[in-house]
């Protein structure tokens, strides 16, 4: 059985005027049906790099410069663009994008917004379409008359649920959420987190949630993966991670430290001192040499390769692997 | 009330209320509908100590940036009361109110925003200097923006003086930002979510080293965030609003681990966690729906209208005022012994 999703070797570079930006480089990964996977890593590591190009549209001046994207077991990056606007995107995944909240057309209504999403892929009246529409604001817990109101009248919660709806219309199987909730209360934030989880339930959706929180991520990942400069520093289960076990690579371990908890009190929280890394001329060896406290030798002459250190549990470190 | 401060409490906020008047249509202003004005922060009274760290928190339309701006005097109050240092600074003319910014300073929470991006730091943080005129002569100046810098730890300084903004890091601005603060010597700053904007991987860095510098220098913050896991490791004492109200008040740990109002409640279960195992659950959440509008204040108490314990009396009688539990925590709940 193939997987749902299958990303392999995925290179995207973005063509600047000082040189290629390694924003995505060499990555592989896999997601079944049903199942969440979650990226994180601070600003500028490739996390929404990383979403635009399983949709097969990077921002340019990015590049696809190798690898593959399978859906289906269809490679998605060899399809003329016709064919992915037709087949794939929206239809089989579909993405919530960052601050999407406020992509929303300040004038036009929301249902004629919602309308345009579904006149450009699907035949029907206009009858057929506003029962549509209707079922899924419910999904997303919204009454019908949003449709007439514009999106100024709504609340940042309200929003969010609208564009998650649309995301939802032609019933995708996987769907790649760009920090869905950072502009959102802590409530709100909880009450669509309870969202995706139910929706996820219902349609057996997968999703790639992308975020900086790690705590949040604990929330809703079955399989963490979190980026350094344009790699994956560490993959593994949610249970592993943030169980006794405890993640493996320094990096993850460091990012873990600095989220701060709210039922134990400390004194000082552990940081990560230093900047990522320009990926024009990345560090030679590890990217993390600069920050590890781990650092050691073999950090500055050769780069870590992925191993599996358990079963599901891979991580790109020296120290780890022996 | 008293005009006497006790010596330990540098700014006192009595009753403060900011109203403002919402923007009508011509037909509306011609027509007889009531106007219906925007009570954004009602009635808050508070006290920061010396040397305190007081946390404002509360979801987005709660009023703590509103209080805030008020307190910087940015915008004038309806009613109520402020005492800075043993000084009524409710209103002020426009030379001491002058004066008053000097001694109170705000942090910004776009690193990005706050500053001219056509300016290098060494004019960033000279700004101020010339603003209120101090020291005229330029050697005098460098000397104190390399102070300022060094207080931050951003060194050398010389070399960040020559740099742009757009050089620096998010985490870096925000460093200047707390200089271009600290070049004035002020006694109190207001920073509104001064690390929301920041990488989580840097921002332990920026309240630590902002957390530093209180303790050298002996600063008074008012911190205005909605994030409870860095205020319990940032503040000393909290104060949690709702609907231009304070709900609870005491110091951050009681706060946390021993919440009374039924929405400081919901507000701490909503955090997420770091844990395992809460993939698969759908979180029971005390409270649902969304912050009312603060043109349309619920009657009694405002809470009641999103409470899961609301009983009939909670609407009917007047709302609650802040009861105090001993130890300094006050909430305002009148049922809060039942739940």
């Amino acid at each position: 059985m193939d997987s749902l999703l299958r990303v392999e070797n995925l290179k995207m570079y973005y063509h600047t005027s000082k040189g290629a930006v390694r924003a995505i480089d060499d990555i592989s990964f896999e997601l079944e049906a049903g199942q969440t996977i979650g990226l994180v890593g601070e600003s500028g590591c490739g996390k929404t790099s990383m979403g635009c190009s399983i949709l097969r549209m990077p921002t340019p001046p990015g590049r696809y410069e190798g690898g593959r994207v399978l859906i289906e077991g269809r490679d998605i990056l060899s399809l003329p663009e016709a064919e992915v606007r037709k087949d794939i995107r929206w239809e089989k995944i579909a993405m919530v994008f960052q601050g999407a909240m406020n992509c929303l057309t300040p004038v036009y209504t929301i249902g004629k917004q919602m309308l345009e999403t579904l006149h450009e892929h699907r035949e029907m009246d206009d009858k057929q379409a506003l029962e549509l529409m209707t079922e899924y604001l419910d999904f997303v817990g919204l009454p019908p008359e949003i449709l007439n109101r514009y999106p100024h009248e709504l609340s940042g919660g309200m929003k969010q649920r609208v564009v998650i709806a649309t995301a939802l219309f032609l019933k995708p199987r996987v769907v790649i959420l760009d920090e869905p909730t950072t502009a959102l209360d802590v409530i709100v934030q909880a009450q669509i987190i309870n969202l995706l989880k139910k929706l996820r339930k219902t349609f057996n959706l997968s999703f790639i949630f992308i975020t900086h929180d790690l705590a949040l991520e604990a929330e809703i990942a079955d399989t963490l993966c979190v980026m350094y400069a344009g790699k994956i520093a560490e993959i593994g289960p949610n249970s592993t991670i943030y169980g006794a076990k405890g993640p493996a690579h320094p990096y993850t371990e460091k990012l873990l430290q600095a989220t701060p908890l709210l039922h134990k009190k400390v004194d000082n929280l552990s940081f990560i001192p230093g900047t990522p890394p320009d990926l024009i001329e990345p560090p030679k060896g590890c990217r993390f040499n600069p920050r590890c406290p781990k650092v050691f030798d073999r950090c500055y002459q050769e780069e870590p390769v992925l191993t599996e250190i358990e079963p599901g549990h891979k991580v790109a470190c020296w120290r780890c692997s022996k | 009330m008293s005009e006497i401060l006790s010596d330990d409490v540098l700014l006192r906020v009595e009753g403060l209320k900011k109203y403002f008047q919402p923007h009508l249509t011509l037909a509306q202003s011609i027509g007889k509908t009531k106007k219906r004005l925007i009570k954004a922060v009602d009635g808050v009274t508070f006290d920061i100590r010396k040397g305190e760290i007081f946390g404002l928190i509360g979801e987005s339309g709660s009023g703590k940036t509103t209080t805030g701006k008020l307190v910087m005097k940015l915008i004038d109050p309806t009613e109520g009361k402020m005492i800075f240092d043993g000084e009524d600074v409710t209103s002020l003319e426009k030379q001491q109110t002058k004066l008053y910014r000097r001694k109170v300073q705000m942090i910004f929470q776009d690193p990005y925003a706050s500053m001219n991006p056509r300016f290098k730091i060494r004019d960033v943080l000279a700004e101020p200097l010339i603003i209120h005129n101090i020291r005229s002569s330029r050697d005098e100046r460098e000397a104190m923006i390399v102070k300022a810098l060094e207080e931050v730890k951003m060194t050398p300084p010389q070399e960040f003086m020559a740099r742009y903004p757009h050089m620096l890091s998010g985490g870096q601005r925000q460093r200047v930002s707390t200089a271009r603060t600290l070049i004035l010597n002020p006694k109190m700053l207001v920073a509104d979510e001064p690390v929301s904007m920041i990488d989580l991987s840097t921002r332990a860095e920026i309240l630590h080293m902002m957390k530093e510098v209180q303790r050298d220098l002996g600063l008074t913050y008012l911190y205005i965030t909605h994030d409870l896991s860095t205020a319990r490791y940032f503040t000393d004492r909290i104060a949690v609003m709702y609907l231009g109200r304070i709900v609870e008040m005491g110091k951050a740990d009681d706060i946390i681990d021993n919440p009374l109002h039924p929405y400081t409640k919901a507000l701490i279960d909503a955090v997420p966690e770091p844990m395992t195992g809460k993939v698969d659950i759908v979180k029971e959440l005390p409270i649902s729906g969304e912050i009312p509008s603060p043109a349309n204040i619920p009657e009694g108490c405002r809470f009641h209208t999103r409470c899961p314990y609301a009983k009939p009396e909670c609407s009917e009688l007047p709302e609650p005022e802040l009861m105090d539990v001993g130890g300094g925590h006050l909430h305002a709940c009148r049922r809060y012994k039942e739940i």
